[in-house]
């Protein structure tokens, strides 16, 4: 299954909102049954990284630090800012630049 | 369910906070006497707003919502506040600067029972119509009425 990260300072509160509104897009692309996004408090982003090949995305609603910009970058996975999902501002363009992601993540040998 | 975190007892409309500091100290104290919290809580939600600041800059109205890790609750509660003066805020996701003057503290118990009125909360704080009127609003009285109102009829 490709994995969509969604982080917040504790895992409870806001990333499982993005997480839903996440999840509803893919259902509606039709991408549900190959792409989900997952809440996770952002303490245990980067371990999920290092270990997880299927995160493809990580959705942060804290801000990443250093340690955790470089794992991102090393495992090319795509950051994107996950506060459009709360505000509406900006959220059809977070929307398509998962679609491009999981797209072309769905094109790729399964790992 | 949800009509019970909203209480009259916890909203105050007319703090005179100078600066973040001084409203979490106001409101930290108030909930920790009415037994919400214990007493960790201040520098809990103190120290968790600069590590993940809560600002949020919506098309129509810019808010917090300051929150902690539910060890610090006692009760699942929402108060509201509207301060006289906007404060200086940094905004969730990127720490950019803003200015609030409504803020919602979410005093989050069980995550998974809450995240039904997070995503309504999220969800009237884009509707126009709603903003209007919680702007207008004078008495703590009307504000539950309002809030009541919005978010029984959403989640029901």
């Amino acid at each position: 299954m490709i994995t969509i990260l969604v982080c917040c300072g504790s895992g409870v509160a806001t990333s499982p909102q993005v997480a839903n509104k996440i999840n509803d897009f893919l259902t509606d692309k039709g991408f549900d049954d190959v792409a989900q996004a997952e809440p996770h408090p952002v303490e245990t982003a980067k371990s999920r990284i290092d270990s997880n090949p299927n995160i493809i995305v990580y959705v942060g609603i804290a801000p990443a630090d250093d340690d955790l910009r470089e794992t991102i970058k090393a495992n090319n996975v795509i950051e994107i800012v996950g506060v459009p999902w709360l505000t509406g501002i900006g959220e059809d363009e977070a929307n398509a630049k998962v679609l491009v992601a999981v797209k072309a993540a769905v094109k790729k040998p399964a790992q | 369910m949800y009509e019970s975190m909203f209480n009259k007892d916890l909203m105050n409309l007319q703090v005179r906070a100078k600066s973040a500091d001084q409203l979490f100290d106001f409101v930290g104290r108030d909930v920790q006497e009415k037994g919400f919290v214990n007493e960790g809580y201040i520098e809990g939600v103190k120290e968790r707003e600069v590590n993940y600041p809560t600002g949020l800059v919506f098309p129509n109205i810019e808010l917090a919502l300051p929150h902690v890790d539910p060890q610090y609750i006692c009760k699942p509660f929402i108060y509201v506040v509207r301060n006289t003066q906007s404060l200086n805020w940094k905004q969730m996701g990127d720490s950019k600067e803003m200015k609030a003057c409504y803020f919602l503290f979410l005093g989050i118990k069980e995550p998974k029972k809450q995240v039904g009125l997070l995503s309504s909360i999220i969800a009237a704080f884009k509707d126009e119509i709603f903003i209007t009127n919680f702007k207008k609003v004078v008495t703590p009285e009307e504000m539950i009425a309002l809030l009541v109102n919005k978010f029984v009829q959403v989640t029901v």
